[in-house]
């Protein structure tokens, strides 16, 4: 059987937040040579992985080439969810942190199909990647 | 038999994983060595700060107390962060680069980004940040430049 590119980044407060976006890089690299997609990539890890350390104590960013052609990259936490402004996170420039609020519109920009599915126990995002 | 099999390949995903930890260890090592943050004068009221590797929070909050702290000492009317080094632009880094942007400016200091690659930029209107209030220049040289004039400098040729 064909072993398919996988990575698992366990995201938690205790670790640096540079080598999940080196891991990530180094990931993008070996399964595409260009050069935006590798910095999109990793782009989408780190905004993953800060909303992960921000909003939530630890949770973990799976990143597998299942289809040929495009990445898969789930990020679960545990957090508290975003229920109740949902549709408010969606748009440019809110924030309930007082941070720039671009995080999840610029996953929208930045990943070619986005689901998100948030509860009071935790939030998924399933990001695909076209390569 | 078929229990020892299980046993032999738990042990081998502990062995995984452990030097998993291991690999993940050396590379939070080598970024951490990776970061460091030289304050350069180039002239008179201006200063130069190349950042390298990854920004996040601590070293963002680092570089900004650092250029503040400067600001009034070196009586600075410029301060130039270069951004050629930079891994990862997003939206925290971003925001960490137009919050210094902001608080320089609070002190009479301006703040020029400069060596924004094609990448970065068609990454940072992907994110969607507003940088109408930054001045920004892709070549470090072109930032020298703004920077010289903003304090009455001129780069001049010597002809012989």
């Amino acid at each position: 059987m064909l072993e398919m590119p996988y990575l698992n980044l366990i995201v938690d407060k205790n670790i640096s937040i540079d080598g999940i976006i080196s891991r990530a890089e180094h990931f993008a690299k070996s399964i595409t040579d260009d050069e935006i997609k590798t910095t999109e990539i990793t782009t989408i890890i780190s905004e993953l992985a800060y909303n992960i350390i921000k909003y939530s104590s630890e949770g973990v960013i799976t990143l597998s080439v299942d289809l040929p052609n495009s990445l898969l990259i789930i990020a679960e936490d545990n957090g508290p969810g975003f229920v109740n402004d949902f549709e408010a996170a969606m748009q440019d420039g809110y924030s309930s942190s007082g941070s720039l609020g671009l995080g999840i519109p610029s996953l929208i920009r930045m990943c070619d199909d986005l689901d998100i599915t948030t509860s009071s126990s935790g939030t998924k995002l399933t990001c695909v990647k076209e390569l | 038999m078929s229990n020892k099999k299980t046993t032999g390949d738990s042990d081998k995903t502990n062995k995984i994983q452990s030097q998993q930890k291991e690999i993940d260890g050396l590379y939070d090592q080598i970024e951490s060595s990776r970061f460091d943050l030289p304050m350069l004068k180039i002239a008179e009221r201006v200063l130069m700060v190349p950042l390298v590797g990854a920004v996040d929070s601590v070293k963002s909050q680092k570089i900004m107390e650092d250029v503040l702290d400067s600001i009034k000492p070196m009586s600075l009317r410029v301060v130039v962060l270069d951004i050629a080094g930079i891994k990862v632009v997003d939206s925290a880094v971003a925001a960490h680069l137009i919050k210094i942007a902001k608080a320089t400016k609070l002190m009479g200091c301006k703040t020029i980004i400069t060596g924004i690659s094609p990448i970065i930029s068609q990454n940072i209107v992907n994110l969607g940040v507003d940088v109408r209030d930054i001045d920004t220049t892709s070549t470090l040289q072109d930032g020298m430049q703004k920077a010289y004039e903003a304090v009455g400098l001129k780069l001049v040729q010597f002809n012989e």
